[in-house]
């Protein structure tokens, strides 16, 4: 097991596997469903002493995120629990787990909500599947205040990353890079009509994204009747043979093929004629075979606009390296992010020991006047407790407000609170709901 | 300018709001500079070619901000703003030196009829920018060619009935001021309907009459449509300049 950041003093945690350390089948292995996370937290609760426990599991990564776990050496403990769960020993293939120890597992956490650890850069799902990994956290107890707290400030550092920067503008897939294009061309796709030619995976790809965009009028035309009818099934579209395809072009706005059939579907003449019945209103052409369903000469009339995958790709290249340009913007937002976050969670070490602090001298300063108490009148007693109050607050006054803005000075302060700790044997507890930030 | 400007270099941006409020209030002292010298010299201050250069920069202002208010869209500001700019610097520039008009502009129907004739001139001006960037964008569309222009443009279908309806709008006014002129030449009996502008002009409304009926009647989309309209609006710059330069019109500014 490898550790990116000593491991010596265990708190919030991050030991997993992603699409960059590990290939497909590993990933694949290791993907858990509901029953097994909320089993793999409970272990991690029992066994390991975590305080809060959370697993992000998707098809490109599988993480544990834990929080004041008692295990020397979570990593290992981590391919043990996967070793139980999935059976599969990473350790015994000589794989291995990255390990993040705070704040460099927080501010893992947010790069991976805001897209940047994906494997197409700044997609939006993974937003979705943190905000699963909570809740499933939550049902199976693993949340508290830190992981709640770590979540919610996750999903914001993702919003301000979609809103504040272009990491997650343009298309980056084929199919929706068409729909783009289809958008582009025609405006609203609400009332537009689309004539589906083909019932494979990518047609049904891009009947998601059509009805994502509003659109709700499809023709199916195929040659797999059984599969077109299942395709169709969803939005109650119409279903033809390809043979019928000269008789429904003229009716459709966008056209998306994505046929594996070798020789073209639709002809020159076919859309010619299709285009004079319809009185040459644009017709979007989005041909998604490979070999080509559509006859390339058709880009030639007016108001076709045919596109083929190489054109679909060249857009997708642009987002990508838009995307890409945006990245440091993104990291921008995810250094305050961590910044603010790592501030409130010093503040949870920083106010029991604030208080435990003045709360030491104080006590000192009750005992003595009590130990004391004999040798003064009882009527002096009133100015004596004003005057040991009085030391005791300007004794305090400094140390007490420089220990406050520790949670503002990084390391510095987090040495300073531990000095304090160990000058006056102060001993570490927790009052996190106190402390909270309004939001 | 900048504002606007800014808002087509942004990617992922509509563009903010200063834009449009700059404009408006640019618009609005525009208008109160002309009320009061309307007010003052006791007539629309139309009497020389660059009191109307002003008057069309102005009311091309207006009907920019219509459109983009109601498409909302502020992108294709850019495009609009430097003519408006460019027709008032040459408007300020030379404006004090020009002598006026030997038109008199008294008569309130003649008034109007200028002020009608403007306001259509400028939203044939709206529509030929919309329909030239259509033309752009079509053309990049059709060769795969994705840059910046193309993701800035609103829809296709957007700059198509920017177009239109500028060119309807203006269609509307023109008709409105050919009305209004052949009412005043009657009245006042101050031309005559052989005037060549008189003649240019209704070949202008017949062209751009047939441009919206090719679209709204023959389903006419895409870049015929365009052509057409295109057209009428370059047939309507000649005709200004051929009438100030070659014919003697009572619509000359000389």
């Amino acid at each position: 097991m490898t550790s990116k950041a000593g491991l010596a003093a265990l708190d919030f945690l991050c030991v997993g596997l992603n699409h960059e350390t590990s290939p497909l089948e590993i990933r694949d292995a290791l993907v858990m469903n509901e029953a097994e996370v909320e089993r793999a937290i409970h272990v991690l609760r029992d066994r390991a002493g975590a305080e809060e426990a959370m697993i992000l599991s998707t098809c490109n990564r599988t993480e544990v995120y834990a929080r004041g776990a008692s295990v020397s050496d979570l990593p290992l403990f981590v391919n043990d629990l996967l070793r139980e769960i999935k059976g599969m020993d990473l350790g015994a293939r000589g794989h291995r787990l990255y390990a993040y120890r705070e704040p460099d597992s927080v501010r893992h956490l947010f790069h991976v909500a805001c897209g940047l650890n994906s494997q197409v850069l700044g997609e939006p799902q993974i937003v979705g599947q943190v905000k699963d990994a909570i809740t499933l956290a939550a049902r199976s107890g693993g949340s508290g205040p830190v992981t709640e707290r770590l979540l919610d400030a996750a999903l914001r550092c993702a919003k301000r990353a979609r809103t504040e920067t272009g990491i997650g503008r343009g298309p980056v897939s084929s199919v929706y890079a068409g729909v783009s294009l289809a958008s582009k061309v025609l405006g609203h796709l609400g009332d537009k009509r689309v004539l589906l030619v083909g019932s494979g995976e990518m047609a049904g790809l891009a009947m998601c994204h059509l009805m994502d965009s509003g659109v709700a009028q499809f023709t199916v035309a195929a040659r797999n009747r059984e599969r077109a009818e299942a395709l169709a099934a969803p939005t109650g579209a119409r279903v033809v043979t390809l043979e019928a395809i000269p008789v429904v072009l003229p009716g459709a706005d966008i056209v998306v093929s994505a046929t594996s059939a070798p020789e073209q579907v639709i002809a020159y003449e076919t859309l010619r004629a299709a285009m004079k019945i319809r009185k040459n209103r644009p017709l979007l052409l989005l041909d998604l075979a490979v070999p080509r369903d559509i006859d390339p000469a058709a880009g030639r009339l007016p108001n076709v606009f045919l596109h083929d995958l190489d054109a679909l790709a060249g857009i997708v290249a642009q987002s990508l390296e838009q995307r890409r340009a945006e990245v440091p913007r993104v990291e921008a937002i995810i250094e305050e992010e961590v910044l603010r976050f790592m501030r409130w969670h010093r503040s949870l070490e920083l106010k029991p020991t604030v208080t435990a602090f003045r709360a030491q001298f104080e006590r000192i300063a009750r005992e003595e006047l009590a130990r004391h108490r004999g040798r003064f009148r009882p009527e002096d007693q009133p100015a004596l407790e004003a005057l040991a109050h009085g030391i005791v607050q300007k004794l305090l006054h400094r140390p007490t407000t420089r220990l406050n803005r520790a949670g503002e000075d990084g390391g510095t302060g987090i040495r300073r609170i531990d000095a304090v700790r160990e000058l006056f044997g102060i001993e570490r507890e927790e009052d996190p709901d106190e402390d909270r930030d309004p939001r | 300018m900048a504002a606007y400007a800014r808002a087509y270099a942004r990617e992922g941006s509509e563009g903010d709001r200063l834009g449009p409020i700059t404009l408006r209030v640019a618009v609005l002292f525009h208008m109160v500079y002309l009320s009061v010298r309307g007010v003052l010299e006791g007539h629309l201050p139309l009497a020389s070619v660059y009191d109307f250069l002003s008057a069309t920069g102005l009311s091309m202002a207006v009907v920019y901000l219509y459109v983009e208010a109601r498409e909302g869209i502020r992108t294709t500001g850019i495009f609009v703003i430097p003519f408006i700019f460019l027709i008032q610097i040459v408007s300020s520039a030379y404006g004090g030196k020009a002598p006026p008009s030997s038109i008199a502009l008294r008569p309130i129907w003649f008034e109007l009829h200028t002020l009608t004739a403007v306001l259509g001139y400028s939203a044939f001006a709206v529509s030929a920018i919309y329909g030239i960037l259509f033309l752009l964008l079509y053309r990049d569309i059709r060769a795969n060619h994705f840059s910046h222009f193309f993701r800035r443009m609103p829809p296709l279908e957007a700059l198509g009935q920017m177009n239109i309806r500028a060119a309807g709008g203006g269609l509307a006014l023109l008709t409105l001021a050919i009305v209004l002129g052949v009412g005043w030449l009657k009245r006042a009996g101050a031309g005559s309907l052989t005037d060549p502008m008189v003649w240019l002009t209704i070949f202008v409304w017949c062209v751009f009459a047939f441009s919206l009926l090719a679209y709204h009647r023959f389903g006419w989309r895409g870049p015929r449509a365009i052509y057409v309209s295109l057209v009428g609006f370059t047939t309507l710059l000649l005709s200004r300049v051929a009438v100030d330069l070659f014919f003697h019109s009572f619509h000359s500014f000389r």
